[in-house]
């Protein structure tokens, strides 16, 4: 069982990958601090029980339902906003969930402050190359590559095959290869 | 660029993303973790108010529901009741407005009625 000065350590060095995390998601600052602290307390409260090693697997299980969790009360509350509302406009009726909104907000003066502070443009490109890829293929790259998880905690975490991990990861290098050099970034 | 190189290159570019935080928001994150640490065993999750509530006793909520329904299948089922014996009180006094002997409506109902 984890000790509360556990969990806090674990929740201290994996806090600010999971807030970029949930950004590179939803592309939203507030929101994405709504779906960490949501992952935060489903950690504590139903897995404080679990040996620490297992914490980093239950945390990225945890972050990713509650980043999907978000979309899909996006989805509802957007369905019944359109539903109700008496000024929609009939070019809206398409079917454009926040999900898909969110898809737009890629100018720099919609990012987080932290994206505004940093001022360094390659860090912003390669931010806003993450945030474009597939979520499954973006997905598997941060947790193989960036939470450094192997294939197979991975494809748990995912929900899905090791096989699919490999896919995924291999299309979001390729994408991710594209992209940069399109813009001119080299390693 | 092989994808060694480039698995490299965005992954050192996005842990400076995470060192480079903004300070309020390293704040924000290390209030939640307080709070999430702290506050274990505390029920947190809902808030407060009557759909917390609702929320923390599934059992009892669905019980409210099902007597709610109930009381109203029983106070509607009453007022047919009611209804019938009126209209029976109407129908053998002749207290009927005149104007519903003209409605076509009316003998086809009536004959229905009595059987």
């Amino acid at each position: 069982m984890a000790s509360p000065q556990e969990i806090d350590a674990f929740l201290a060095g994996a806090e600010r990958r999971a807030f970029k995390q949930a950004v590179y998601a939803v592309r939203d600052h507030h929101h994405a601090l709504d779906i960490v602290q949501n992952a935060m307390l489903s950690l504590v409260e139903r897995y404080r029980e679990k040996p620490p090693e297992q914490l980093p697997l239950l945390f990225q299980r945890i972050l990713r339902n509650a980043i999907h969790d978000h979309f899909r009360r996006a989805r509802v509350r957007d369905f019944w906003v359109r539903l109700v509302s008496p000024l929609r406009d009939k070019d809206d009726e398409h079917g454009e969930t926040l999900e898909s909104l969110a898809g737009h907000l890629e100018s720099p003066q919609r990012d987080g402050p932290e994206q505004r502070s940093s001022g360094n443009e390659e860090l912003a490109i390669i931010e806003a190359a993450i945030s474009e890829l597939p979520a499954r293929q973006r997905e598997a790259f941060l947790l193989r590559y960036w939470e450094e998880l192997d294939v197979a905690e991975t494809a748990e975490a995912m929900g899905c095959s090791e096989g699919s991990v490999k896919t995924h990861c291999f299309r979001a290098v390729a994408a991710l290869a594209e992209k940069l050099k399109i813009k001119g970034i080299s390693p | 660029m092989n994808e060694q190189e480039i698995i490299g290159s965005v992954t050192r570019a996005l842990h400076r993303g995470t060192r480079e935080l903004d300070a309020a928001t390293v704040a924000r994150l290390s209030a939640l973790r307080h709070h999430a640490v702290t506050h274990a065993d505390t029920p947190i999750r809902g808030g407060s108010g009557t759909l917390a509530w609702t929320q923390r006793h599934t059992w009892i909520s669905g019980l409210l529901v099902i007597l709610l329904l109930f009381a109203g299948w029983t106070y509607m089922h009453k007022q047919e009741l009611a209804s019938g014996v009126d209209t029976d009180l109407l129908l053998l006094t002749g207290e009927l407005p005149p104007g519903v002997y003209a409605d076509r409506v009316f003998a086809p109902w009536l004959q229905g009625y009595r059987r």
